[in-house]
């Protein structure tokens, strides 16, 4: 048991942050907070879309680089993928905004591990041809009103009282954590952001794993573009939103260590959970959003500090 | 070969725009046309330099169709610039588009801010350089930065008379949510004012929540969607503009319950009409924005061929519903 919490001191200690602030909350707005709707509100409707983001930004964060790019080609993938959508031409949509997500992440990993770019630059430059690709696709018409058999795939329950996109995230989070934990593409990973020399050194095509992590994410922001659309019932340029910084600060409160090698797409969850709560409970007591903004960011520095400490006290029990 | 081509495109987006402006609003253009034709000589070849609040929104886009068709019926240079940051724009980029219309020697820059505080410094900058200023949709704040007209609709009115229309459709009595724009820009807070000034009218209406979306409707689904939980039996929402208007129809449908709440924009955008003429938003209002670009170029136009223009003119707006909607749809 003891040897349990060691292993996971880093995982647990994010579940109390996040059971802090949903306490927190509980108390001081029991009635609008602390009841099963509005919580699943937040956990299936609004979170899966911070989750699915920061997973993508954990992997690449965890092979030592990150990934600027994701929200622009959820953007872009949305607005080319979104005329067959509308026009109940699901499976041509799907494959349409899979392939823009596949190209754009294959993109960034080729410029980073076969041209020698670094991981912000190359995605940061992708992130502005995405979202000027998106702009000249768009050009100011967005597409309103999806048909009902396509809202379905994120709105409909297949189990009942849980929405779909609650189900793809839990399926895409049982796949990526066993694709990361259990396999050696996800030991490569991990070691490739640990120290990339040795990883080459020790026979593994190190290169190869990161331009997959890139492509991988190309597809999760693809697969949340098309999902978006369906939430919002419309293809609009600017979902990209908060999604990048928040799937960033997700994975930072997550625990995701920039030294890379260290980080987890189960801590992902937490992190993501635990912005958007904040987000919802400040919207019920009525705080201004520009509020939330720097919240979001103390609770950053605060989780670093948290980990820091945390991983003193771990030092000196076990030396 | 490629130029050419490109050239053709150009040609053929300006034709196209001119038809679809023409189409929109013939009666005002018409109107404008015939002080048009006496200004022509005076300013064609002139390069106005038209700096747009962003590059997305379909509102600001309509304003720059506006501005287009007006230079096309003007013969004047039409240059349209904006933030490429996305939704709501950014006040530097601004700042930098004019330092660009002054490198450039425009003769005239219409612009809409994107910040009316923080645009101040870059029109004192073109006060400076004698570029005359055209201030259409946000006003500048403050007395120091000059400009010679300012081509809006009113605000404050037009928050006024769309909060009034929910009040009087919720038989004055009632819980409303109002969704503010982008904090600190003036439009937004003129809006709020007039929508609040209109609820108070109204002793039995109590506003429940009053948080900004930014104009963005992702933005605003997810504020709502919050709220919804603090206070399920509201009865309307007033939205500072049309996507947010659209989003709070989203979160309302997602809550089962369309149709219970009334929801209300601001500037007529076709997917609000499409929602209007479905039921899931109660209105929204016409608030031209072609007609504001248009009428941004014509006072630029009439500053620069008599000296002086039109120190303000008020584009008007219509209440648009379920009843008169069909007159709006293409």
């Amino acid at each position: 048991m003891i040897d349990y919490f060691k292993k996971n001191v880093d995982f647990l200690s994010r579940i109390t942050i996040l059971l802090i602030i949903v306490a927190g909350m509980s108390v001081i707005n029991p009635p609008a907070f602390l009841n099963w709707n509005n919580l699943s509100t937040v956990m299936f409707q609004q979170a899966p879309f911070t989750i699915l983001m920061s997973f993508g930004m954990t992997m690449a964060i965890i092979t030592k680089g990150i990934d600027k790019s994701m929200a622009s080609i959820v953007v872009l993938a949305s607005m080319l993928s979104g005329s067959y959508f509308k026009n109940g031409n699901l499976a041509m949509g799907f494959l349409i905004a899979l392939a823009v997500g596949a190209a754009a992440g294959l993109l960034n990993g080729t410029l980073i591990t076969r041209v020698g770019v670094a991981p912000f630059i190359a995605t940061y430059g992708t992130d502005f041809i995405a979202l000027g690709l998106a702009y000249v696709v768009c050009a100011g018409r967005y597409i309103y009103d999806f048909p009902a058999n396509f809202r379905v795939i994120t709105n409909g329950c297949f189990i009942p009282s849980v929405p779909n996109i609650a189900l793809v995230t839990m399926i895409i989070f049982i796949l990526l954590w066993f694709l990361t934990r259990k396999t050696i593409f996800g030991r490569s990973m991990y070691l490739a952001g640990f120290n990339v020399d040795a990883t080459i050194l020790s026979g593994i095509d190190a290169k190869k794993v990161v331009t997959v992590v890139y492509t991988i994410n190309g597809l999760l922001a693809a697969l949340v573009g098309v999902l978006y659309m369906a939430r919002l019932n419309a293809a609009d340029p600017n979902i990209s939103g908060n999604l990048c910084l928040d799937s960033i600060a997700a994975s930072l409160i997550g625990g995701t260590s920039f030294g890379g090698g260290k980080g987890s797409v189960s801590n992902a969850v937490i992190g993501a959970l635990i912005i958007v709560f904040i987000r919802n409970g400040m919207n019920i007591m009525n705080i201004s959003t520009n509020w939330q903004q720097a919240v979001v960011g103390f609770v950053i520095i605060f989780s670093v500090f948290y980990e820091m400490a945390i991983g003193r006290l771990t030092k000196k029990r076990m030396g | 070969m490629k130029k050419r081509i490109v050239a053709l495109g150009m040609v053929c987006i300006a034709v196209l725009s001119i038809l679809a402006g023409c189409s929109n609003g013939s009666d005002k253009n018409t109107s404008s046309g015939d002080a048009g034709t006496a200004e022509t000589k005076a300013v064609a070849g002139k390069e106005i330099v038209c700096i747009m609040k962003d590059n997305v929104t379909p509102f600001h886009l309509s304003v720059a169709e506006g501005c287009e068709n007006a230079g096309a019926e003007y013969g004047v240079k039409i240059t349209v610039q904006a933030p490429v940051s996305g939704a709501g724009g950014s006040n530097e980029e601004q700042a930098q588009l004019v330092e660009q219309a002054i490198a450039s020697q425009a003769d005239c820059v219409v612009i809409v801010p994107v910040d009316s505080e923080g645009i101040v410094p870059a029109i004192k900058k073109l006060n400076e350089a004698g570029i005359p200023v055209v201030n259409v949709n946000t006003k500048i704040a403050g007395t120091e930065a000059k400009y010679e007209s300012f081509v809006a609709i009113e605000n404050y009115q037009v928050g006024y008379q769309m909060a009034k229309a929910l009040c009087e459709a919720m038989e004055g009595k009632g819980k409303m949510f109002v969704i503010e724009g982008t904090t600190g820009a003036q439009t937004s807070i003129d809006r709020t004012k007039g929508a609040l000034d209109a609820i108070g009218e109204y002793p039995d209406i109590v506003v429940a929540a009053q948080q900004s979306a930014t104009y963005n409707r992702a933005e605003a689904m997810n504020v709502v969607q919050n709220l919804l939980q603090q206070t399920p039996d509201v009865d309307a929402i007033f939205c500072c503009n049309d996507e947010m208007a659209l989003g709070s129809a989203e979160a309302v449908n997602a809550a089962n319950k369309t149709g219970e709440i009334l929801i209300s924009g601001v500037d007529g955008n076709a997917d609000t009409l499409v929602a209007i003429s479905e039921g899931s938003i109660y209105a929204t209002c016409n608030s031209n924005p072609v007609g504001q670009g248009y009428y941004g170029v014509y006072e630029a136009a009439k500053y620069l061929s008599e000296g002086a223009a039109d120190p303000t003119y008020a584009i008007e707006t219509i209440l648009i519903t379920a009843e008169n909607v069909s007159e709006f749809m293409d």
